[in-house]
């Protein structure tokens, strides 16, 4: 069989789902944070796809990909110092234990 | 001109002030520290003056990923003001004491910067940088005070909402990309109605039609689902219900004058990435099956209902503003619904008002809880007596929200019911005042312990003379716009003309 | 001359604001430095706002608030001569009665907010005469209606003082109804407020006439409460709980003309309206008339006075109705000056022996000069004795209503003369003449700064009249810039010689009674004393009402009961008062804080609430399955669609 940029499509979803349900089910903060990372590259191959799809003169997905991963990059810096902070005055880690705001 | 610097130039004065200061933090701290506020202000200023010489006619720059117009300069100045008054209010607020204080001004600068870039960019990439960029930036802000268990907590729960909700933005943006094969908006707006040949050529069609239709059947769906994603990451950026869950709590753990600066500046520059869309995709927002200002409606409408109903419950002040700021979330989003130049122009406008009257909220909050060291509403019993200028102030503000006529509240909503009226949006009109009429007990719930409470604890000593200059600006403006409303209309016009989709 | 107008007013505002905010800090007598120096600017400005008028500097001064759509809410600046007389006469009496009050109100707990009241009362009677516009004129009418509440009612300690108050916001708000009506009914009939767009409308024909007579008659009845006409006149006798200076500003000179002061400025409707001249000068005549009877038993110096105003009020409205805007308006600005003058007598007075009653005065002519003198003077301006300032404004509002004609308005305006030059001098016999009363022997004259306000005040008594000598100078239509259709200006011998006659009678007769004592007074009472019972009860008008309305009276009473509360309640506070006076702006507001039936929506809100913030459980994964939901919410639309 061929290969569509359909199959890519699938993939992205694909990852972009599984993705997401690590956001919600992992308890540990770092694992959420790595479910994030994930729903990005989902996102990075369906651009990456579509930037061969409309042809090597124009390069504007492969553009969008490499600012997404250095944004990600970026996010994972700040979300790690943010856990770290968290980490220090309460001793966990878990997102489940941070309900003291709420109501 | 492609390498248009000047066009960039309020960007480069905010980046360029934040590297200043955090170099000058590195050579001397106290110094650094002791100067950050009003250094801030200075180059609030500054961005401020750069972006007025900017007003003229649109001009696209940087090849397309910038536009300079009026719109932009006005966004401009609502961030720069908004970020030297918080720069005052922040002066000498307490919980800030213990952490780095030059690098939280750097931060606030950077920040602007970010939103700054939010109301001029016109190309998908960009707007996508900015807003991470400046939700990144908030992040830090929120999770800023150092050991404190809220400030903590609110950072990575708001880190980890925000991620998410931006990557769902982010799908959507690739699913744009993949229609049209553009990532520039206007190329966008262009291709967004002939797309279908793309997928006919790769044989999408077939797959994803059940009826095996013509490309043509497709393509609306695939836009509406493009703008559904993106709506979620906008809706988190404004707060609109349901995508707002996280704005209470990021309030609440925040440094409250981070908190008037997300309320205000960050809301902004959502609204302004909005209107953008809405002005420069309006051809393709057209081919949304059943009209697309239908789903904004439902979303303002949740929002001011579910805002002003969960927040009269709340007893922590800057909750309960936090409620109040997603009520008035979605009563700006009507103006986008009327959808119509009054209806443009009065988003600009509600946001200007808004932007005064709610640091003045959140200002004048921070200062009470900065001398009695409570923020709930139980702490505000008899603030009248205690202290009459600011118990006056904050009623004044709390009224201004509520939209009462004199004060300029009451021109913000005023001008969205008029073009709600003029679009027969009878219902949506009716909503909106009832929801309004309710949000004043909402504000009476803060303004009732201040003069009907007994007063206990001591007198409020004296605060810092920097929030006061910032608290009277607010109150000025909250008042003088309230009388004369009518050149800020003006120049919302002179913002939204340009853009106009001509049909 | 813009800038000017707006100096006019929001000078006062600033002082309020000041005066408001830090009043209770500064403490005596630092608290009344700013309101007395914003009304000097005022004073100051209105001189020249005046002189620029006069000058021809004048104009109508139209601004466009905002803009919507079509419709364009204008606000501005009337500023012709009759403006420019009015402005200076309130911002004179004001001025001088700020000066009085530092004497008068020494020593007072709440001495600072007393001045930030009165400084918001000017500021807003001075927008009221300013104003271009019936929407702008009645914001600031409702104002003055406002400050005219918070000032009876300053010692709200006073069961009565609180009860007046509320009494006066009641009554007048009956008239203000009206008013708000035929406002609106002009609006929806031209489309503008603006009052030359309006009059011009109506002289060119453009309404239907009854449509003009139905305007003019809700404008009057709005003026009917504010001036205190029958039947609406019940409240001011009792507004004088108040403070004596706020009796003399607000419920003499100034606010209580102010619905004088409307029907002049709508005149152009009232000329054009069939009929409604007629009830202006009846009403006018009758509220003149009776009033004056009831002044003559009364044995409060300050009701003598109260009554005495309501009875000039009518004079006033006589004179519109018969057709003479001059004559009205002329003796609106001279009764400004000498009864100012007259309360601060009466409350120097009171000052100094801590009662109202005359009874227990009595000889304060020899211990009080500077006071007796300047009462004297006013009273004989008041009883239209030349060449003192009543006189001439009182000649032409005679020669108005012979002019005009009915012997029933004619009878009115002549016996008034007769009555009003005795029950004044009656007051002035039984309290400067004769032996020093039981509360009056340690009665010391009043300090340099009560004194300087009122000699001042009678120097324009004396003088103020003199625009009006004929043959001398040009006359008071030429002052205020009337348009005098082929009235006559000159004196009318007849009418002035038996003016004359009548007071000189009337003083003669208190001279009398009262003074000689001819014949016991108390006798007289004993023969006529049906007669006297219906004067002492004031022709029953409070006992009607109070039974007419026992069950509204008990309704209102629960609901200002509520309102007082919390009016009183905030009192501790001055900046209360500031959210209670923005509250006025929006009806709806009072109602929605203070009524108990708005408090079930209330109710209602707080259940959804309540069940509604669980679902803000803290947990950041449970807000993300929020967020999904509505990704889904999205995809299902998509699918239905489909």
């Amino acid at each position: 069989m061929t290969i569509t940029p359909l199959h890519f499509v699938g993939v992205s979803a694909l990852l972009f789902g599984i993705g997401l349900l690590v956001v919600l089910t992992r308890r540990n903060a770092i694992g959420v944070l790595m479910g994030i990372e994930l729903m990005l590259n989902a996102v990075n191959v369906q651009l990456v796809t579509f930037d061969r799809v409309y042809g090597p003169e124009r390069l504007d997905g492969q553009l969008f990909s490499l600012f997404v991963i250095t944004v990600a990059a970026a996010e994972a810096v700040v979300g790690l110092a943010l856990i770290l902070a968290v980490y220090r005055s309460r001793g966990t880690v878990a997102v489940d234990d941070l309900h003291e705001l709420r109501g | 001109m492609e390498y248009d610097w000047l066009s960039l130039l309020p960007h480069l004065i905010l980046a360029g002030g934040a590297v200043v200061l955090v170099a000058a933090g590195a050579a001397s701290r106290r110094f650094a520290g002791a100067v950050a506020p009003y250094f801030t202000v200075a180059v609030a200023a500054a961005t401020a003056a750069a972006a007025l010489m900017l007003w003229r006619e649109p001009a696209s720059s940087w090849f397309g990923a910038l536009t300079v117009d009026p719109f932009f300069v006005i966004f401009a100045v609502i961030f720069a003001a908004t970020l030297a008054l918080v720069a005052l209010l922040s002066a000498r607020y307490a919980p800030l004491d213990g952490s780095d204080r030059p690098e939280y001004y750097a931060l606030l600068i950077m920040v602007t910067c970010a939103v700054t870039f939010m109301a001029s960019a016109t190309n998908l990439v960009l707007i996508y940088v900015a807003i991470e960029f400046s939700s990144i930036l908030s992040y830090i802000l929120v999770g800023y005070v150092r050991g404190d268990r809220l400030s903590g907590e609110a950072g990575l729960k708001y880190f980890l909402y925000g991620a998410v909700a931006s990557a769902v933005m982010l799908l959507g943006f690739g699913l744009l990309y993949a229609m049209t094969g553009a990532t520039d908006l206007a190329a966008v707006a262009a291709n967004l109605p002939h797309m279908g040949r793309s997928f006919e050529t790769w044989g999408y069609v077939t797959v994803v039609t059940p009826s095996g239709g013509a490309a043509a059947t497709l393509s609306p769906v695939f836009i509406f689902l493009a703008f559904g994603l993106i709506l979620v990451g906008l809706g988190y950026k404004i707060s609109a219900v349901p995508f707002h869950m996280w704005a209470p709590d990021a309030y609440q753990g925040a440094p409250t004058p981070v908190a008037a600066f997300l309320s205000v500046a960050s809301k902004a520059s959502g609204f302004a990435v909005i209107l953008r869309l809405v002005l420069t995709l309006h051809g393709a927002l057209d081919l949304v099956y059943g009209g697309w200002t239908k789903y904004l409606a439902a979303l303002a409408v949740a929002s001011m209902v579910f805002g002003v109903v969960v927040g009269i419950v709340q007893t922590d002040v800057r909750r309960l503003l936090a409620y109040s700021s997603i009520a008035h979330a979605g009563f700006a989003l009507l103006g986008i619904v009327a959808d119509t130049q009054l209806g443009f122009a009065s988003v600009i406008v509600y946001l200007v008002l808004y932007a005064a009257m709610n640091i003045g909220a959140f200002g004048t909050v921070a200062v009470i809880g900065h001398v009695t060291g409570g923020y709930d509403l139980k702490d505000y019993a008899g603030m009248g007596r205690r202290h009459p200028v600011l118990a006056a102030a904050l009623a004044v503000f709390l009224l201004a929200l509520a939209g009462i006529p004199p004060l300029s509240g009451f021109f913000a909503k005023f001008y969205v019911l008029a073009a709600l009226i003029d679009r027969d949006y009878i219902f949506l009109a009716v909503v909106a005042i009832l929801a309004s009429v309710v949000a004043l007990f909402l504000y009476a719930r803060v303004i009732k312990p201040m003069y009907f409470g007994k007063a206990e604890g001591e007198d409020v000593r004296r605060f810092s003379p920097a929030a006061a200059v910032a608290l009277v600006i607010c109150f000025l403006f909250t008042l003088l716009l309230g009388v004369w409303p009518q050149l800020l209309v003006a120049w919302a016009k002179a913002a939204i003309i340009p853009l106009l989709p001509r049909i | 001359m813009v800038w000017l107008a707006s100096i006019i007013i929001i000078a006062p505002l600033l002082g309020f604001l000041i005066a408001i905010l830090w009043g209770k800090r500064m403490g005596e007598p630092k608290a009344a430095i700013a309101p007395v120096a914003a009304l000097g600017v005022s004073f100051g400005a209105a001189i020249a706002l005046f002189a620029g008028t006069l000058l021809g500097y004048g104009g109508d001064f139209s601004y466009t608030w905002f803009r919507v759509g079509d419709f364009a809410l204008q606000v501005g600046f009337l500023l012709d001569r009759f403006a420019g007389v009015m402005a200076l006469v309130v911002a004179t009496v004001s001025f001088m009665i700020h000066i009085y009050s530092t004497g008068y109100m020494a020593g007072d707990k709440l001495y600072g907010r007393y001045f930030a009241y009165l400084n918001l009362f000017s500021a807003a009677m001075l927008g009221l005469v300013l104003a271009n516009n019936f929407l702008q004129a009645f914001i600031f009418w409702e104002l003055v209606g406002l400050t005219s509440y918070l000032l009876i009612g300053f010692w709200f300690e006073k069961p009565e003082a609180a009860n007046a108050g509320m009494k006066a916001f009641i009554t007048t708000r009956l008239g203000d109804v009206g008013l708000l009506v035929g406002i609106i009914l002009i609006f929806t009939l031209t489309g503008t407020f603006h009052f030359g767009t309006i009059f011009g409308l109506i002289e060119y024909g453009a309404l239907a006439p009854a449509m003009v007579t139905a305007i003019a008659i809700l404008i009057f009845a709005g003026a009917v409460g504010k001036s205190a006409q029958i039947p609406l006149h019940v409240w001011l006798p009792d507004a004088m709980e108040g403070p004596t200076p706020v009796s003399a500003l607000i419920h003499a000179a100034t606010m209580v003309a102010a619905g004088v002061y409307l029907v002049a400025r709508s005149f152009p409707i009232f000329v054009a309206a069939a009929g409604a001249s007629e009830v202006v000068a009846y009403v006018g005549a009758t509220t003149a008339l009776m009033a004056a009877t009831i002044a003559v038993v009364q044995i409060d110096i300050k009701r003598v006075l109260a009554y005495s105003t309501i009875s000039q009020l009518g004079y006033m409205m006589l004179a519109l109705g018969c057709g003479s805007q001059a004559a009205g308006i002329f003796h609106l600005y001279t009764h400004a000056f000498f009864k100012a003058l007259l309360f601060l007598g009466a409350g120097a007075v009171i000052h100094a022996c801590h009662t109202n009653d005359m009874r227990e005065m009595g000889g304060l002519g020899r211990r009080m000069k500077w006071t007796a003198a300047t009462f004297i003077l006013a009273a004989l301006a008041l009883a239209g004795v030349p060449p003192f300032s009543g006189f001439f404004s009182k000649d032409e509002i005679l020669v108005a209503v012979v002019d005009h004609g009915g012997w029933y308005l004619a009878f009115a305006a002549f016996f008034t003369v007769f009555l009003t030059a005795f029950y004044m001098f009656r007051a002035i016999f039984i309290t400067f003449g004769g032996k020093a009363g039981e509360k009056a022997e340690r009665a010391r004259e009043a300090p340099w700064n009560m004194l300087g306000p009122m000699v001042f005040l009678c120097v324009f008594a004396v003088v103020a009249g003199w625009i009006g000598i004929p043959g001398v100078t040009k006359g008071f239509a030429w002052l205020a810039g009337f348009d005098v259709h082929g009235e006559h200006y000159g004196i009318n011998v007849g009418a002035a010689g038996a003016s004359l006659a009548l007071a000189a009678g009337g003083i003669g007769l208190a001279w009398a009674l009262y003074r000689l004592k001819v014949y016991p007074v108390e006798k007289i009472y004993r023969t006529f004393r049906p007669v006297a019972v219906v004067l002492e009860r004031k022709y029953f008008f409070d006992d009607v009402y109070g039974f007419l309305f026992v069950k509204g009276t008990v309704f209102f009473a629960r609901l200002w009961g509520l309102f007082d509360n919390y009016v009183i309640d905030g009192a501790v506070n001055g900046t209360a008062r500031l959210t209670v006076l923005l509250s006025k702006f929006k009806g709806w507001f009072d109602l929605a804080v203070v009524d108990g039936a708005v408090n079930f929506t209330g109710w209602i809100t707080q259940a959804f609430g309540k069940t509604f913030r669980r679902v803000q459980t803290g947990y950041v994964q449970e807000y993300l399955i929020v967020l999904v939901c509505g990704v889904i919410a999205i995809l299902v639309a998509v699918l239905v669609i489909l």
